[in-house]
């Protein structure tokens, strides 16, 4: 385990490092000018030059991409404030550093992954299972024509439309906010859940076909087979035996996009205007604050990394068989 | 999903712009949104200057507001964080609005309960004594000023706050007055102060003066009669000389205003308490009813707008600064008579025109052309149409005095979707059909909607036309560069005061063009440049008013490198227990000083 | 239901994801398939299979439409790119703010579908050019993806060792791309290194730059799926057989191993495509996609997005053809599956 773990953590590092090498060297290929960005309005030639040799900007891309890295090491020092290792670079545009705008914004992502994951999970599993258990029934093809449908709604196709119907014409729901979970868990997850709703839409689909299929496939297998010959009831076989055979699939993609939402779901941030990491990571674009968006960037991958590591982990957790390289 | 397009990251060079006098009953003048003859009739009462006031005007407390409550917290709904918090860097009109409540000037508005401003002091105790013509200017600072962290305001913070405007890192905020202390023109006032005050060195007392604690002198070498309405722009607001940090300052600046900054989480929130230290009695314009602001950033203008013509629940009691009503939710707002009832609406200062780049197209005929086919009503239907614009015939914004009513020489008010026809003539008579016109555009949802349609018409006029994108949040960097690549681009400009001088010489002087100067258009023309300095001299406001239209005109008609396309109108909504609310016409948006929250 | 390699020498060995499976009830129902090859089985069983030919004759309408976009416009006598609220269009349509006048967003006998706002495009040609723009985009990028995918997996597979290793660590590296993210910071950027700063960027590159963006970040699971079964197959008889037998390498990817593919690709393939649609007008919605007064989808929804109170119209047709769109193709992708590997639970 321990041999794995420090294997796969010295993999995920090298391919940080490509990444970031990669998006560095990508930036420096935009044909605007970040020194122009952050020199404002009124831009004299003057104060570029200023704000250009304040960034560092006057040196070589490679001698800039060594500082980035070095920072992260032993922190930077920048006009503006200080910027302690782990220094992720300061923000072009606001006078602040790259690693405590992404903490002031994880939480707020992190609340929506962890709703919206349990929502999608319980539905989409469940609506599965449900399929699966009364397969070729009324009540199998309602469940997986809806699902299927409901999946197909984008979530820009349907986030204006669930705050149309239930906030501003109705006020069944109040605004979705962002209130931290610590201060008060009612109004955290009163505040998202419409958010976790829509959010869930895209996903729980895939987690009821993929179930419904596999639970299905597992129902075949000779040991559940066996089971039921032995006399099991169907109820005890299905729920005893064939959902474990579900479970590796479903950690598979649970793992990959638990991974892509905690970078942030940008399209529901900004529907929702909650201040996540996509909202973060947008504006940044928009204000091509390359700092941020090269953190930002940075900080989605660790967390894909790093569930994808954990997938593997589990998976030996769940079947024994399976042993971790 | 993208981020809404910038409606005032067009008008953001424009700065914190002077508007002027009184929309009358603005607070709430949308049972006529519709009507351009009434919005006309409102104009014509604003073309007159903002008169200064004297000591017992500049004496507080501001007069109570009828039937205001105290205390309350007002939620505020903002979509874009504030990139600057040092008075000094502070120019774009958000900062602006919030510069109103957290800092205090030498000079300020105040305006009466019709909407009426005049001119007065607010540190100090009158909107300034002139001398010598207008080349000496004194103020003397008012007892129990104080900042937040009680200590007194004295006139080293005063004489601080602008040497320190000289220093490099000072780089976003206005320059008139460095300018004028300088006599130079551009940013050679640096030379005068390189390393501001923090080298240990300080203007000579021959340019600024401070004789005691209380007094300050301005010494120019020309009549600066402009210098109170100066003084007011929140990017001359004090700075502590003990609490200044330089750079830092711009995330964490003292105050002196009735509030102060409890928490700020860049691009997130931020709140605004009441700062004790604030006495009433000094300030004769801000009233300062609620006792915190907590706002909200990210908040798209259609998500404010939808959450305030719901008026449910917290948003009752919600406010915006400068969120306005977006385009696509105006004409919900129209059948929407409830919802009408509680918005505020009025001019804005910025004036919206395509400025041709004269150092490309240089052939006369051709920018005449453009002129005739360009059709102006796509950027006003991108914008809401006529309630948030309202097209324009000449350069000089019906906020400021010198606005001529019906000035179209190219009968664009009648011909608003352009005249193809006529343009093609004149294009084949020059020989010039097919002309490539590089056309750079913003590129927000507004830009996407108004130029195909643009396009197209310069098309059928027979240009070759090259459109191309420019991201909205470097659009005038991009264009504010001498040698770029486009022939023409979409400008908004702002009179930082209710006066052209604010105007005409930083749009079409040609010996300001450099990189970044406003002068879009590269205009640079001999006429031109020596009247800016004969009317510089006129002291008779009405009448250079008159010559800098004449001018304005001369630009349009005669030069033909900038078209006027629009004047920019605002539209607020508010919660239905918000009080005491008014247009302000000085900052283009809800005037903040007086409202309070119903409880 | 493996019939043996032998009886199929051109390789039509089933094969299903999973590398190593139970064979569960080999040999029932061999005997009634004798004679039939494998294509026409799959043909058999799909056309059994009610769902998957409505879901197929929808599909077919759409890729119809997209075709034929240029002659419906002809017959319907409109083209999306007229502008009919400007000088030589029929301005006395809209409002002063730009609206259609007549209701339900300017519907008439004239304009079936309506008039955009401020545009004032036809919202009819408008939308069947944009599934043109759309269909075509993802058509491309498909193939693209489906091109990489089985050359790099194939060549992980087929050869294994360190070329393997490197495509291993190669995919890994694409998938740890925050793509959503990825491509909203980068579409400008390498646009931009493609137009000299005079012209107007020129539709064709816009679009070529979205597929080759997208394909490049979507050939993984492809690659990764291709990959598995190669290597399943490396080791099966009859690949053993035709190296023994002194086939070339390349003889055998393409005779032997290619037509095993076939399988796995067009299911994942069917899978993909409308997540290319719905990735694609995403781009457009956030602005780095196409821009106006290109027909598309994405925009199209960016723009109803904005304005669906007011014209509900607007919003409503694109959206309900999306929906429509993107259910009949899971369902096609569904039932092309089963109709491969009849094992697979319906």
């Amino acid at each position: 385990m321990l041999r794995f773990l420090i294997r796969r953590t010295i993999g995920a590092l090298i391919i940080l490092l490509i990444l970031s090498a990669v998006c560095f060297f990508l930036f420096f290929a935009i044909p605007r000018d970040p020194a122009r960005i952050s020199c404002g309005e009124k831009c004299t030639p003057e104060n570029l030059e200023l704000i250009r040799r304040s960034l560092g900007l006057d040196d070589p891309v490679p001698v800039q991409y060594w500082n980035f890295l070095a920072g992260i090491f032993s922190g930077r020092s920048y006009p503006t404030g200080d910027c302690p290792a782990p220094c992720l670079g300061r923000s072009f545009v606001h006078d602040e550093n790259v690693l405590t705008l992404i903490q002031d914004r994880f939480p707020t992502t992190l609340s929506l992954t962890i709703g919206a994951a349990i929502v999608f999970l319980v539905f989409g599993v469940g609506a599965g299972m449900i399929a699966a258990w009364r397969r070729g029934t009324a009540l199998d093809k309602f469940v997986s024509g809806s699902s299927l449908v409901i999946g197909s709604l984008q979530i820009y196709f349907i986030g204006p439309l669930v705050l149309w119907a239930l906030v501003y014409s109705t006020g069944l729901f109040g605004d979705p906010t962002y209130n931290p979970f610590t201060e008060n868990p009612w109004k955290w997850a009163v505040g998202l859940i419409l958010p976790w709703a829509v959010l869930s839409t895209i996903f729980a689909s895939n987690y009821t076909r993929m179930v419904r299929s596999t639970m299905i496939e597992q129902l075949q297998e000779e040991h559940v087979r066996t089971a039921k010959a032995k006399g099991m009831s169907s109820g005890t076989v299905f729920f005893r035996y064939a959902w474990r055979g579900a479970l590796i699939p479903v950690v598979t993609i649970f793992g990959i996009d638990l991974g892509s939402l905690l970078g942030g779901a940008i399209i529901t941030e900004f529907t929702f205007s909650l201040p996540g990491l996509g909202n973060l990571s947008i504006a940044s674009v928009f204000r091509a604050d390359l700092p941020v968006l090269m953190g930002v960037l940075l900080f989605s991958s660790t967390m894909i990394i790093l569930m994808n590591v954990i997938v593997d982990a589990a998976y030996a957790f769940i079947d024994p068989r399976i042993r971790l390289s | 999903m993208r981020i809404r397009g910038a409606r005032r990251s067009h008008a953001v060079v424009a700065g914190l712009a002077a508007g002027a006098l009184a929309l009358s009953g603005c607070s709430s003048g949308s049972e006529n949104t519709d009507s351009q003859q009434d919005d006309k009739k409102k104009a014509a009462e604003q073309q007159a200057q903002i008169p200064f006031g004297d000591a017992k005007a500049s004496t507080g407390p501001a007069p109570e507001v009828k039937g205001a409550q105290e205390g309350g917290t007002i939620p505020v709904m903002q979509r874009d964080s504030y990139a600057h918090l040092d008075p000094g860097q502070i120019y774009v009109s958000d900062e602006g609005a919030l510069a109103r409540l957290i800092h205090r000037g030498l000079t300020g508005y105040k305006a009466d309960f019709k909407g009426k401003q005049t001119l007065v002091g607010d540190l100090a105790t009158d909107s300034g004594k002139p001398s010598d013509g207008g080349r000496t200017w004194t103020y003397t600072l008012k007892d129990n000023i104080k900042w937040a962290d009680g200590t007194d305001i004295t006139s080293k913070d005063v004489r601080h706050t602008f040497e320190r405007q000289f220093a490099e890192f000072i780089n976003d905020g206005p320059v008139y007055i460095q300018q004028w202390l300088s006599n130079e023109p551009g940013t050679g006032y640096r030379d005068m102060l390189p390393k501001g005050p923090y080298g240990g060195d300080h203007l000579p007392d021959s340019v600024l003066e401070t004789p005691d604690d209380k007094t300050i002198v301005f010494k120019f070498k020309e009549p600066k009669p402009d210098l109170p309405y100066a003084l007011a722009m929140p990017g001359y607001s004090m700075v502590s000389e003990a609490k200044d940090t330089q750079e830092k300052y711009d995330k964490d600046p003292m105050t002196a205003g009735p509030y102060k900054i409890e928490s700020f989480k860049t691009g997130k929130s931020m709140t605004l308490v009441k700062n004790e230290h604030w006495d009433p009695a000094t300030d004769s314009s801000r009233n300062a009813y609620p006792d915190k602001y907590e706002i909200t950033f990210n908040i798209q203008f259609e998500t404010s707008a939808e959450r305030l013509m719901a008026d449910k629940g917290v948003n009752k009691n919600s406010i915006s600064f400068t969120n306005n009503v977006d385009a696509a939710t105006l004409p919900k707002l129209n059948k929407d008579p409830d919802a009408q009832k509680r918005s505020v609406n009025g001019y804005q200062p910025y004036v919206a025109q395509m400025a041709i780049n004269m150092d490309r197209v240089k052939n006369k005929k051709v920018r005449e052309a453009i002129a005739y086919a360009l059709p102006i009503q796509p950027y006003q239907q991108a914008f809401g149409g006529p309630q948030g614009m309202e097209l324009a015939g000449g350069l000089i914004s019906p906020t400021v005095s010198g606005y001529e009513e019906g000035f179209d020489p190219f009968g664009k008010l009648k011909k608003p979707l352009g005249d193809p026809a006529a343009a093609k003539k004149i294009l084949e008579e020059a020989g010039e059909t097919g002309y490539k016109l590089t056309w750079g555009y913003i590129n927000t949802p507004e830009g996407q909607n108004y130029s195909p349609t643009m396009e197209s018409t310069l098309e059928e006029a027979g240009f070759d036309v090259q459109r191309k994108e420019i991201s909205a949040e470097t659009y005038y960097d991009e264009i504010g560069v001498v040698d770029n690549e486009f022939d023409m681009y979409v400008s908004a400009w702002g009179a930082d005061w209710p006066s052209a001088s604010t105007v005409v010489p930083p749009l079409y002087d040609g010996r300001q063009i450099q990189d970044g100067s406003s002068n879009y258009s590269h205009t640079n023309d001999k006429h031109i440049n020596s009247e800016i300095d004969r009317i510089q001299k006129i002291a008779d406001p009405a009448e250079a008013a008159k010559e800098w239209n004449k001018l304005s005109q001369y630009v349009v008609e005669d030069l033909i490198s900038n078209i006027p396309m629009t004047y920019y109108k605002q539209i607020q909504l508010y919660g239905s227990n918000i009080g005491g609310v008014q247009y302000d016409d000085v900052i283009g948006d809800i005037d903040l000083r007086k409202i309070y929250l119903k409880q | 239901m493996t019939s043996p390699s032998e009886a199929a020498p051109t390789g039509s060995e089933p094969t299903t994801l999973e590398p190593v499976k139970a064979e569960g009830g080999e040999g029932q129902g061999a005997a009634e398939y004798i004679g039939k090859s494998p294509g026409q089985l799959m043909w058999q069983r799909f056309k059994r299979d009610r769902a998957g030919v409505i879901s197929a004759y929808v599909v077919g309408f759409f890729v119809l439409v997209a075709i034929l976009a240029p002659l419906i416009s002809k017959l319907y006598g409109k083209s999306p790119y007229t502008l009919y609220n400007s000088a030589t269009g029929k301005p006395e349509l809209f409002d002063a703010l730009g609206y259609p006048i007549k209701p339900n967003g300017g519907i008439s006998g004239e304009f079936w579908f309506g008039l955009e706002p401020i545009l004032g495009r036809d919202v009819f040609t408008l939308l069947i050019y944009s599934i043109r723009t759309s269909l075509a985009i993802a058509v491309a990028v498909t193939i693209l993806t489906v091109g990489i995918g089985v050359l790099l997996g194939v060549a992980a597979g087929f050869t294994g060792g360190r070329t393997d290793t490197l495509i291993g660590r190669f995919t890994d590296l694409m998938l740890a791309f925050p793509s959503q993210l990825f491509f909203v910071a980068f579409m400008p950027v390498i646009t931009a290194l493609f137009v000299a700063p005079e012209d107007a960027t020129p539709t064709w590159l816009r679009i070529a730059v979205l597929i080759g963006v997208l394909a490049a970040l979507n050939w993984m699971r492809m690659a990764r799926i291709v990959r598995g079964v190669a290597l399943s197959m490396r080791e099966r008889e009859f690949v053993e057989a035709a190296k023994v037998s002194g086939a070339s390498n390349w003889r055998i990817i393409r005779k032997e191993m290619l037509p095993n593919l076939v399988t796995p690709i067009l299911v994942q393939g069917t899978f993909e495509l409308p997540l290319v649609v719905t990735n694609a007008a995403g781009l457009s919605f956030l602005g780095v996609g196409l821009v106006n007064p290109t027909p598309d989808w994405g925009l199209m929804f960016s723009r109803a997005a904005d304005v669906s109170e007011t014209v509900p119209t607007f919003m409503f047709f694109p959206g309900v053809a999306m929906v429509i769109f993107v259910v009949a193709f899971n369902l096609l992708g569904d039932s092309v599956r089963d109709a491969f590997d009849p094992k697979a639970a319906r």
